[in-house]
């Protein structure tokens, strides 16, 4: 297994007798951005499940820069995210929710917590909890949190729901300034046009299938 | 912000032994008159009576302040489930990691909500005036008598409320907590019945009472309860036999599951 890919090997994933991922291949290559697209219920979000390490395969195995899931690590060991649907703390601000989950790993100070918010186009010393965040907010507050430790791989499903135009525009300068220190980016997406500005190759999942392979 | 991020385990710990007040007022006449803070300590924390009809009717007198304890410290481990899983739970590397500090964490915060029911037994005992006759080694066993069994049911209601919801597994462990007890009680001195099988039931594990020759037993002592053979040092090693296969089965299971489904069956 080569340490700078991410190898997903004949992974299927059967769950309550359907089969949500089936028999995928794929060598995703590091510091590169790649494109998941599809209709809602084609198994874009479940790949990236499996990716992160939250599902366990009934078949096949996923290796991330050399550490396959499930045996020497649970999760990716460098890995942000944004999936499922956005969980933080309701009664904290954004700062120290963001804080609480550094702290976790205890891998960056205060200052890039803070960095990392304004980088979204938040307000770090905005004092609104979170339950007051607009869903504009709370997405951007989950990209903060996906980006903020500096991951070797960042996974984003629907990353730009809820976002303005101006947000829309403001990830975009983000996941190029990720690309640009080199990060290895899954982006899931149900609009190909926007997969198509970001990602050097798109595969398009339907019916738990990696239908085909599009390059950018 | 870390009374803030901590405000819930601060509650839970001064409050989880609050349902004890009530044991420390129906005992503390008799303490008074017959012994002083060690009879006070043995009668509030020295478990149930098992001389049957009663059996039935103490476990539900007595049992109830250890029950609250449960029912408090029921759900630490799902209430990471609830909100924000994904971002914490990825975050540790492995599933087995956050196993073991939520365990160990489990662990302390019982400990410690021990310890702050014992304080508030010894202020109460205080205030009342009985003698202080009561030595730190019989607290000590007294307290981890209580503490380690409890906190064994705790693991396995907190390992249950990931899969099960909270109301669920409260109502297992529960059973598991009300059956066990009736189960030793109604077998002592039954010779069909073999008293190793008494290191089984948990719950009997935490009957300070039950157990033979630990310490002299407190001055003005009425209840002997002691089963021949029970001893403090088996229902030591039950109890940590008890923890492994525990710890090892439940370690088995979450590395072979869907993080999805936690969080989501029973109650939210």
């Amino acid at each position: 297994m080569s340490s700078n890919t991410i190898e997903i090997n004949n992974y299927t994933k059967i769950l309550k007798g359907k089969t949500v991922l089936s028999h995928i291949n794929l060598t995703l290559e590091q510091g590169k951005t790649y494109g998941l697209f599809g209709h809602n219920g084609s198994g874009k979000t479940m790949l990236l499940r499996a990716v992160a390490g939250l599902i366990v395969p009934t078949e096949g195995t996923v290796t991330v820069f050399g550490e396959t899931l499930g045996e020497s690590v649970s999760f990716p060991s460098s890995m942000g995210l944004i999936i499922e649907n956005i969980g933080f703390w309701p009664y904290y601000t954004g700062f120290d929710n963001l804080k609480i989950m550094a702290s976790i790993r205890k891998k960056i100070t205060d200052e890039e917590i803070r960095q990392a918010i304004r980088r979204v186009g938040l307000d770090p010393d905005d004092k609104r909890t979170y339950k007051k965040y607009s869903l504009g907010m709370k997405q951007r507050l989950g990209i903060a949190q996906a980006i903020m430790e500096k991951p070797d791989l960042i996974l984003l499903d629907e990353p730009t729901n809820g976002l303005d135009e101006e947000g829309v525009e403001q990830f975009r300068r983000i996941i190029r300034e990720e690309q640009e220190r080199g990060a290895t980016i899954i982006l899931a997406c149900h609009i190909k046009e926007e997969l198509s500005l970001l990602c050097h190759k798109r595969y398009q999942m339907e019916d738990g299938l990696l239908k085909e392979v599009v390059s950018s | 912000m870390w009374i803030q991020t901590h405000s819930k385990t601060i509650l839970r710990c001064c409050f989880a032994g609050s349902l004890y007040l009530i044991s420390f007022f129906l005992s503390v006449d008799m303490a008074a008159r017959e012994g002083g803070t060690a009879l006070f300590f043995q009668e509030v924390f020295g478990g149930i009576d098992y001389a049957p009809p009663s059996i039935l009717m103490e476990i539900l007198f007595r049992g109830i302040p250890s029950i609250f304890f449960l029912y408090l410290f029921g759900s630490c481990f799902r209430e990471d489930f609830l909100i924000s899983f994904v971002y914490v739970f990825t975050r540790m590397n492995r599933r087995g990691r956050w196993l073991g500090k939520k365990t160990v964490r489990l662990g302390v915060e019982f400990l410690c909500a021990w310890v702050v029911t014992f304080c508030a037994a010894y202020l109460f005992a205080l205030i009342y005036g009985l003698e202080q006759d009561a030595e730190v080694p019989f607290l000590a066993l007294l307290l981890l008598t209580n503490c380690i069994p409890l906190f064994l049911l705790s693991l396995l209601q907190n390992a249950l409320s990931l899969w099960y919801g909270s109301s669920i597994s409260f109502f297992l462990v529960l059973s598991v907590y009300i059956l066990s007890l009736l189960l030793g009680g109604l077998t002592v001195g039954l010779a069909a019945f073999p008293q190793f099988f008494d290191y089984l039931l948990p719950a009997v594990n935490g009957m300070y009472l039950w157990h033979e020759g630990i310490f002299p037993p407190a001055q003005g002592t009425y209840r002997d309860l002691s089963i021949e053979g029970f001893t403090f040092l088996k229902s030591l090693i039950a109890c940590l036999l008890w923890f492994s296969a525990l710890y090892g089965a439940i370690s088995y299971k979450l590395n072979r599951c869907d993080l999805l489904d936690f969080g989501k069956e029973g109650e939210g």
